[in-house]
C-alpha cells in the first residue's frame, strides 16, 4: 500500500509497530511533492528541515520517549502561519523575503507534539479567498495532515472541493499568536484532514487557552462529548440552501438521512436574521482587514518600494506596489465602512446584524443540536476569483458567530466533489467531530 | 452618498492607479447597494455601537473568559509615548 494514501492515524498505528519509520514516511511524502507538485501548493518545501525532525521522531521513538500519538507524522502549514527560520510570506509580494523570527503558538504545539512540518502551502494573498493549495496537498496525498487559516469560510470550501474534510473550530479555540491577522473577529486557525479521527487528534494537540491570545479560550475533546444520538436533533435550515443546486441539496438530504439513522430527530428551523449575513461579512471583514494591514508601510519589515522621496510616497508607494488586487479591494472598501460619513450606516449596522446573527444562532442551538448546510452552495459553478462578493453565504454564520463547522466529503457529483457542512454550539466541537467519525465508521461498515 | 475613493485611498496610505479606481468605485456601489438590506434592522439592536474604547469583536463575546484583558483606545493612547513633531525619519535598520 502506498503510505502517503494513508490517513494520520494509520501513520501512526504503523509508526508505533515499527513497520515504519518517521524517516521513511516524510521522504515518500517529499518524493511525492517532488513529483507532483506542478501546481505550487507549496511555496516552501522544508525537505531538510523535516528529514532532520523525522530523524528526530525516530530516536525518540527508539528510545521510548513517544511525544503524542502523532509524533513523527508530516504536516503542512498555510503560509500565514509564522515559521521561526523559515520563510512566511501570506502569498504576497509585502512579505516576499520574510523569515518570522519566532513559531506561531500553533506551530510551538506541534514540535513539542514531534510532528513534521513538511512545507508551507500556498493561499490566496493574506488568506483572502481560499485555502486551495492546503487542501489539494492533502487531497493529493503529499501531506496527511494540514493547518491553514479560515475566515470567511475559505478553509471549509477548499476542503469541501477537495473531498477532504476540513475543520473550523470555536473562535478562540485555537491561540492565533503568530497567525497573520486580517479579520481579527473571525480569523481562526482551521484543521485540514482526510478523516474525521485526524482532525480530532490534530485540534487535541493545537487546542488550548494562551495569555498571548486574549480571546483563546479552554476546550476539552474528550470522551464525554461522545453524543447520545437517541436525545439530539439537527436541522437544514431553508436560507442556508436559497441558492444551491439539487446535488448540493442531494448530498445534505443524504447526511441528513444517515444522522435520522442514528437516532437524531429532524427538527425544523428558520434563520431569518442570514439575509443580513452577505453584507455583514464584507463590511466587517474588509474594516479590520484595512487595519490590521495598515502596519505594512515598507518601514519596520517586508516590501519597500524604491521610488520616493518623502514618507508619505514611500507608505503609498510601498503599498500600493506591495498588494495586490484583492488586498486592496478590501483595505479600501474597509477604509470606507470606517471612514466618519459610512461608519454609522455601514460598520455599526453590519456589527449590529451579526450581533442578531449570532442570537439567533445561539437560541436556534440551545435547542437543536446540530446544523446541517451545504459547504458550497453551487460546487459546480464555483468561481475561485478570490473576489469578495463572490463568497459562498453558506459559510458565513459560523465565521460571524463563532461556530464551530465541519465540512465533511459527501460525494462527487459530475467529477467535483461535494462538501457537506455540520455546524453545532460553541465549545461543542467534540460533539460535530465524534459524529463525523461515527458517520465515516457507519459509511465503512455499509 | 457618492465616496471619493481617491480620498480615501490617500488617507489609507496606498497608491492605486485610474483603473483600480475605477474597478473599486464599482465594489463600493455594489456594497453601498448591498448595505441597503440593514435598513429593517431591528429597531432594538440597531443602535448597537462598540463599547467605547474596546475591541468590539471581543466585547460581543461576553460568554467568554478573557474579555476584560482587551486593552481599550484610550488606555494606549494615555500609556502612549510622546512623539517628537519633528516629522523627519531616522532611519531604522529593518529587523527580518
Amino acid at each position: 500500500m502506498d503510505i502517503t494514501t494513508m490517513t494520520a492515524a494509520a501513520l501512526s498505528k504503523e509508526l508505533a509497530s515499527g513497520r515504519l519509520s518517521s524517516t521513511e514516511l516524510v521522504s515518500a511524502e517529499l518524493r511525492k511533492i517532488k513529483d507532483n507538485d506542478d501546481d505550487s501548493a507549496f511555496i516552501t518545501v522544508c525537505a531538510d528541515e523535516a528529514l532532520k525532525a523525522a530523524g528526530e521522531a525516530d530516536r525518540r521513538r527508539a528510545d521510548g520517549k513517544v511525544l503524542s500519538f502523532l509524533d513523527g507524522v508530516p504536516i503542512s502549514l498555510g503560509d500565514n502561519i509564522m515559521t521561526k527560520g523559515i520563510k512566511t510570506t501570506c502569498a504576497s509580494k509585502m512579505l516576499w523575503d520574510f523569515v518570522p523570527p519566532y513559531d506561531a503558538a500553533v506551530v510551538e504545539k506541534l514540535k513539542s507534539a514531534g510532528l513534521v512540518i513538511i512545507g508551507k502551502t500556498n493561499l490566496d494573498e493574506f488568506a483572502m479567498g481560499s485555502s486551495t493549495e492546503a487542501a489539494a496537498a492533502v487531497a493529493a496525498f503529499m501531506t496527511p495532515l494540514a493547518l491553514g487559516s479560515d475566515i470567511g469560510g475559505s478553509l471549509r470550501q477548499s476542503a469541501g472541493l477537495c473531498g477532504v474534510y476540513g475543520f473550523r473550530p470555536t473562535y478562540g479555540a485555537v491561540c492565533r499568536y503568530g497567525l497573520a491577522a486580517v479579520a481579527s473577529s473571525m480569523d481562526t486557525v482551521g484543521v485540514i484532514a482526510r478523516s474525521a479521527r485526524d482532525v480530532r487528534l490534530l485540534c487535541d494537540i493545537i487546542y488550548g487557552e494562551d495569555s498571548r491570545d486574549a480571546s483563546s479560550i479552554n476546550i476539552k475533546l474528550t470522551e464525554s462529548e461522545k453524543p447520545g444520538f437517541s436525545s439530539m436533533s439537527f436541522a437544514l435550515p431553508d436560507e442556508l440552501f436559497a441558492d444551491a443546486d439539487k446535488n448540493t441539496i442531494s448530498a445534505a438530504e443524504e447526511t441528513a438521512a444517515k444522522l435520522a439513522a442514528l437516532g437524531m430527530t429532524r427538527k425544523t428551523l428558520r434563520l431569518p436574521s442570514l439575509k443580513y449575513a452577505l453584507a455583514a461579512f464584507i463590511i466587517i471583514s474588509c474594516a479590520e482587514a484595512a487595519s490590521n494591514l495598515a502596519r505594512f508601510d515598507g518601514v519596520g519589515y517586508g516590501y519597500r518600494t524604491g521610488s520616493y522621496d518623502d514618507m508619505n510616497e514611500l507608505f503609498e508607494n510601498t503599498r500600493g506596489e506591495g498588494f495586490g488586487q484583492e488586498v486592496k479591494r478590501r483595505i479600501l472598501l474597509g477604509g470606507c465602512a470606517l471612514s466618519a460619513d459610512f461608519r454609522e450606516k455601514w460598520f455599526f449596522k453590519a456589527k449590529a446584524a451579526a450581533a442578531l446573527i449570532r442570537a439567533e444562532l445561539d437560541k436556534a442551538l440551545s435547542d437543536i443540536d446540530i446544523i446541517v448546510a451545504p459547504t458550497s452552495a453551487n460546487p459546480a459553478g464555483n468561481k475561485t476569483s478570490g473576489n469578495i462578493f463572490e463568497t459562498d453565504i453558506t459559510l458565513f454564520p459560523a465565521s460571524l458567530a463563532g461556530l464551530p463547522a465541519l465540512s465533511l466529503p459527501a460525494g462527487v457529483y459530475g467529477g467535483i466533489p461535494t462538501g457537506v457542512q455540520l455546524i453545532s454550539a460553541r465549545r461543542r466541537d467534540g460533539l460535530i467531530l465524534y459524529t463525523a467519525e461515527i458517520l465515516a465508521e457507519t459509511e465503512a461498515e455499509r | 452618498m457618492q465616496m471619493d475613493l481617491k480620498k480615501i485611498a490617500h488617507n489609507l496610505r496606498i497608491r492605486l492607479n485610474d483603473a483600480e479606481i475605477a474597478e473599486f468605485e464599482k465594489d463600493w456601489a455594489r456594497l453601498d447597494v448591498l448595505s441597503e438590506v440593514f435598513y429593517d434592522l431591528p429597531s432594538d439592536i440597531s443602535d448597537i455601537s462598540p463599547k467605547s474604547g474596546s475591541f468590539d469583536g471581543a466585547a460581543l463575546r461576553s460568554d467568554e473568559p478573557n474579555d476584560e484583558q482587551t486593552i481599550g483606545r484610550d488606555e494606549l493612547l494615555a500609556n502612549a509615548p510622546k512623539l517628537s513633531k519633528d516629522k523627519t525619519m531616522v532611519a531604522v535598520p529593518r529587523t527580518v
